[in-house]
């Protein structure tokens, strides 16, 4: 079957909090669908406890199409091209296991996938931030005015949900970083530098939202922080970008 | 504005300021216009609220997670967030490239400066072994500090040198160290040696693990500072618990530090590896200086600093008003220091200022080199002076007794009587002094030359190789 989308979620051990986050996306399924898009749902269960596996294979919105992989890789990045490696849609998006999405989400992505040329990477417009943490921000638009490349040495201006051509992720894999034994991590801040670095631009989908779960503890980014990991080299960093 | 102008006296780095006003206030000024861009940020963008669809869409998808909304039911807990937008850094960056270029080092040293002292000889040193089986242009060193480096002119012909500190100074001290970390990381030489340099230390603190996974990451350190109450302070202090681990090895110039820094942090011995530096210049046993005829002459040179303690110096000379001491040097202690005050009083001592060479300053008339100091290494001026055929009274402090033996050293830095005493003994003893002389020539052959240096070098894994 020829699907338009092939969002790729991964589950991990979210528990009940993977309860609403596939609600909202089986949602935003049904709006896309409604739109006459075809949407494959890819949920990758990478390790997951019996809690969120259950929750995930019993969930009462599922249409019975889904498909679901058991994978053992502990790794959201290897997890995520494992979900690649499963999917058929001719562009994918990442979702996060617990996190939830506008409603119109996947259908916004893909009308301004249709009208966007060139090599694009598209990004929601909006992240709200809830839990331990409440905010709001709009994210940055490569072609607006507070884009900076210089500035992606010291910030990741988007959120690791990302919306691209399938290729895109074939062409450029996320890249397992291990943090805890090589001190290296942030491995969707190095996939966008790696993409920038390739040539592609990150654009924004108007009108769509990525409900960010902060929460108070098992945070990756945290995690990371703590670590004090550092992103991996970069082409975008290297001597042959020098201006 | 009382509470801005705190936060502005909270920035400001005194002592640095003092080291090096003109970066410290280039440092500040950059705070100021982060600010004020800050400030214009805000201005221009005013305090936006949600959009009218995203209050919409976040109210219906409170159905499904009820956490989305407060706990009076609505949106008022969302509060704009603005994704920072800090380009200097990255632009910073791009420049460091251009000045680094394109060539694929494999050795890099990180060095605060290149200045007369005793870590910058050794920095050389190590530059010179590198230079004899490495490329020169796969060798880089990077400075830290934005000040000169007179002794630039001294690292091996072909060999880079990139003054980081100059370029980066303008930012605070977290971002230099993020940017030295991404510049590493970019690199990813073989061989990372860091001397003296607080940048890369702090460096490998937050990032050792990256850094490592590429790089064989290398130190020297030589001894510990004191601070004003004689708590030992310094780089060894500072980040040796926080980055052994990380260490291919660690050189020393002595064997006293390594065991005393693992007796008392705690850090394995075997991170260590004792590494005397060479005396590198040509010498011959001369024989015995013949002294004045008249009054007898003593030698002193170094820096008029706390750690030589000028007071001791001043009080030995007061004790020994029969003879005459040049000392040499500049002082770098505050102009109130009463010692200096002292010297300057005292009618058989003779200020000479600064010196470049020993060999400039010392004597015929001379029959003592007195070596005062409340903490070392291995002072390398030592091995000038033996090569000089001086005598030398030194206290028995930090890796002294590496290069003279112990029996012959005071064995308390402070103690004046004793100086005094081997002064005395030495100036009425011809036979004494050519017994000193002798032993000290004799060091000089143990073990430090050129080719003990660099087979030294050569047995340390993943020092000195090349892919």
């Amino acid at each position: 079957m020829n699907y338009d989308l092939s969002a790729v979620v991964t589950f991990h051990r979210e528990g009940i909090l993977a309860h609403a986050a596939l609600r909202s996306y089986l949602l935003s399924r049904v709006c896309a669908e409604a739109a006459g898009y075809k949407v494959q749902m890819v949920l990758v269960l990478d390790n997951a406890d019996i809690a969120t596996s259950s929750i995930v294979r019993d969930h009462p919105d599922l249409f019975g199409d889904e498909v679901i992989i058991d994978v053992s890789v502990g790794d959201s990045a290897l997890a995520r091209n494992q979900g690649v490696l499963n999917s058929a849609g001719t562009f994918v998006c990442t979702l996060d296991g617990d996190d939830l999405i506008s409603r119109e989400y996947f259908w916004r992505h893909l009308e301004c996938a249709r009208e966007s040329s060139g090599k694009v990477i598209l990004h929601p417009e909006l992240v709200v931030s809830f839990g331990m943490y409440n905010a709001f921000n709009w994210q940055i638009d490569q072609r607006g005015q507070y884009y900076s490349r210089e500035s992606l040495l010291l910030v990741n201006p988007w959120i690791s949900a990302v919306f691209a051509r399938r290729e895109v992720f074939v062409e450029i894999p996320y890249t397992a970083c291990y943090p805890g034994s090589t001190g290296f991590g942030y491995e969707d801040w190095y996939w966008n530098c790696e993409t920038t670095a390739a040539g592609y631009e990150h654009l924004l989908a108007p009108a769509t939202a990525y409900y960010y779960r902060r929460k108070f503890s098992g945070s990756v980014n945290e995690a990371s922080k703590a670590l004090q990991v550092v992103m991996p080299p970069s082409r975008l960093f290297d001597f042959q970008e020098a201006k | 504005m009382i509470r801005r102008l705190f936060r502005l006296a909270g920035q400001v780095s005194y002592r640095q300021l003092l080291r090096s006003p003109r970066s410290e206030l280039g440092r500040i000024i950059g705070w100021i216009a982060r600010r004020m861009g800050r400030v214009a940020d805000v201005a221009a963008h005013g305090n936006p609220q949600m959009p009218v669809w995203l209050r919409e869409e976040t109210i219906a998808l409170a159905h499904i997670e009820p956490s989305l909304l407060s706990e009076y039911g609505d949106l008022r807990q969302y509060r704009h967030y603005g994704v920072p937008v800090i380009p200097r850094p990255g632009e910073l960056y791009q420049e460091l490239l251009q000045k680094v270029g394109s060539n694929r080092y494999s050795h890099v040293m990180i060095l605060p400066w290149l200045v007369p002292g005793g870590a910058d000889r050794g920095a050389i040193y190590h530059l010179n072994a590198w230079a004899e089986v490495v490329p020169a242009e796969k060798i880089l060193v990077l400075t830290t500090e934005p000040n000169d480096s007179p002794w630039a002119e001294k690292i091996p012909a072909g060999v880079k040198m990139v003054e980081f500190g100059r370029l980066a100074g303008e930012m605070n001290f977290d971002t230099q160290v993020q940017l030295m970390v991404r510049l590493l990381v970019q690199m990813q030489p073989e061989v990372i040696h860091n001397i003296n340099s607080r940048v890369a230390w702090q460096c490998i603190k937050v990032a050792g693990l990256a850094l490592r996974q590429r790089s064989a990451l290398f130190a020297s350190l030589f001894c510990d500072d004191y601070d004003l109450n004689l708590v030992p302070v310094g780089y060894a202090r500072s980040y040796l618990r926080d980055c052994f681990t990380h260490m291919q090895t660690i050189f020393c110039d002595n064997s006293v530090y390594p065991r005393r820094w693992s007796r008392e942090l705690g850090v394995s011995e075997s991170v260590f590896s004792v590494l005397p530096f060479p005396y590198d210049r040509e010498w011959e046993e001369r024989p015995l200086l013949p002294g004045s005829a008249s009054r007898p002459r003593v030698l002193w040179a170094g820096r008029l600093d706390r750690q030589k303690r000028p007071d001791i110096l001043a009080a030995i000379a007061s004790e020994l008003p029969e003879f005459d001491f040049d000392v040499h040097g500049v002082a770098v202690v505050s102009g109130g220091d009463p010692a200096l005050q002292t010297l300057g009083r005292l009618a058989n001592v003779h200020m000479h200022g600064s010196f470049k060479r020993l060999e400039d300053v010392v004597q015929a008339a001379h029959f003592a080199y007195l070596h005062t100091s409340a903490w070392e290494g291995v002072p390398t001026i030592l091995f000038d002076v033996a090569a000089a055929g001086l005598p030398i009274v030194a206290p028995n402090v930090g890796g002294i007794p590496d290069f003279i033996e112990e029996e012959w050293l005071v064995a308390d830095y402070a103690d004046v009587k004793s100086h005094v005493a081997k002064l005395k003994a030495l100036s009425e003893s011809p036979e004494l002094r050519q017994e000193r002389t002798s032993a000290q020539y004799a060091q000089l052959c143990n073990g430090r030359s050129w080719t003990a240096f660099t087979e030294r070098l050569s047995g340390v894994a993943r020092y000195m190789s090349v892919q």
